[in-house]
């Protein structure tokens, strides 16, 4: 079974789907998680955010709509957050709340981040604040696995304090096939769980134009000037991170 | 000494492509112009070159002025996108289910292997990587070469390749243009850009990386 894991406008850059009500969606206007979870009575979903920022206005609106929400917050990971250079080992995670007790958990991983790490956690950061409330996830394109393996970084986690599942997606990227070769070898090895799943950014694969142009926008790197035809967005080769890839 | 080295397997085959394309959208640019070379060792034994039509070809300017772009001639000897695909498609298998042939291409882990997703795509065709385990891409080995890496990494060659490719460092130039010119390869700078001179550089590139590199 493959679990679609949304992501809205909140995390700023990444999605172009509201948490709006669906009366609020107009023809032509920006779609809506909480519609598209009306119109196919999805009774629960999966929103994976890169901040807590919206964690509120989303609780709020599934909650009113019947739904129940399942939050992750996506993190960045270091080896130290000592660490003059965080990157050189970045790697994101995921870490899901089961309930309200966790979710202040989780603001409160997220504040420590941002307030005292400049936005990253490390495995000292994680066993301090951890509680069996708390799901780690790790993703597929920007984990540890995917930064040793394929950007020669050398991110050495260790998540010995709980039980990892480890996302596969099948986007249609050259890549996917031997990145997803790379982590269930992993999984095996450590005896963990790999769920498949699906990340979606945008309703219809029509819309990778639409989302493509707002990633151009939000992009804060200086360089190369971004068009639709030359958008410099790196492996940015799929409109399958979308609603209707999942559905069909 | 090994003996298994590719620099001295006189009959391992080779297919080196690249394509001309209208854009550089790795998912909606299409590919106008591909070729291909088949070689046998250090010996080219097939130059192929054919131009893809499209009704509707887009060509960015940026895309129109690297490539010197003709439309003219485009129009005159393009083939149907399907027609080319159909006879480009069962080669590319061909060599892959003879095991074996190494896939040769300047960047083509980055831009040319999406290209020859995009155009089947285009054609509401299915497309497939399984041939990206086979690709030795130039520009991934002149950045190892260039980092003073001797060896590879044999048993995960395609992540090797991955994580140099990846390696951003701003006074390292691993451009075909730049490559030529660190080999010294003799070359016509204005003809770059061309499908079927291109592939033509880059397996000479290639050959000289093969003696920098333990490969």
């Amino acid at each position: 079974m493959t679990i679609p894991i949304f992501k809205s406008t909140y995390s700023i850059g990444k999605s172009i789907l509201t948490m709006d009500d669906p009366n609020c969606v107009t023809e032509g206007g920006a779609d809506s998680i909480i519609a598209i979870a009306k119109e196919n009575s999805l009774q629960r979903i999966a929103l994976v955010e890169d901040t807590m920022i919206g964690f509120l206005d989303s609780h709020q609106k599934c909650k009113t709509h019947g739904i129940k929400l399942h939050f992750g917050l996506r993190l960045s990971c270091c080896n130290n957050v000592a660490d003059e250079d965080k990157k050189a080992s970045e790697h994101k995670i995921v870490i899901f709340a089961k309930n309200d007790e966790a979710v202040k958990r989780l603001t409160r991983i997220f504040s420590i981040a941002n307030q005292k790490h400049q936005g990253f956690v490390d495995n000292t950061v994680l066993v301090e604040n951890w509680s069996k409330d708390l799901l780690l996830c790790i993703p597929f394109y920007d984990s540890f696995i995917y930064n040793n393996n394929f950007r020669g970084k050398q991110c050495l986690p260790s998540f010995k304090f709980t039980q990892a599942i480890y996302f596969i997606e099948s986007n249609g990227l050259p890549f996917d096939a031997i990145l997803e070769t790379k982590v269930r070898k992993w999984a095996d090895t450590s005896g963990e769980r790999v769920q498949q799943v699906q990340s979606i950014y945008y309703k219809l694969r029509s819309d990778f134009e639409a989302w493509q142009t707002y990633k151009c926008i939000c992009n804060r790197t200086f360089g190369k000037e971004q068009s639709l035809s030359s958008p410099n967005l790196e492996h940015c080769g799929s409109d399958s991170f979308c609603w209707e890839a999942f559905v069909s | 000494m090994k003996e298994n080295l590719l620099r001295f397997n006189f009959n391992q085959k080779y297919l080196v492509l690249d394509t001309e394309t209208e854009g550089l959208n790795l998912l909606r640019s299409r590919p106008y112009q591909i070729a291909w070379l088949e070689a046998v060792g250090k010996k080219i034994v097939a130059r192929h070159e054919r131009y893809i039509w499209w009704p509707d070809l887009n060509m960015s300017d940026g895309a129109a002025k690297i490539n010197k772009f003709d439309y003219e001639k485009y129009r005159d000897l393009a083939k149907p996108a399907r027609q080319v695909w159909d006879e480009f498609c069962p080669l590319l298998d061909n060599h892959l289910s003879e095991g074996g042939t190494k896939i040769i291409g300047q960047n083509f882990l980055g831009f040319d292997a999406y290209m020859l997703n995009s155009w089947p795509r285009a054609l509401g065709l299915n497309s497939s990587f399984n041939y990206i385990r086979n690709v030795l891409d130039t520009k991934a080995m002149a950045m190892a070469i260039a980092k003073g890496c001797k060896t590879v990494d044999e048993d995960d060659l395609i992540y090797w390749q991955y994580r140099w490719l990846n390696h951003r460092e701003k006074n390292i130039k691993t451009t075909q243009a730049h490559l030529l010119k660190h080999y010294e390869i003799p070359h016509d700078p204005e003809k770059l850009h061309d499908a079927l001179y291109d592939i033509e550089m880059t397996f000479q590139i290639f050959q000289k990386q093969i003696i920098d590199l333990e490969i």
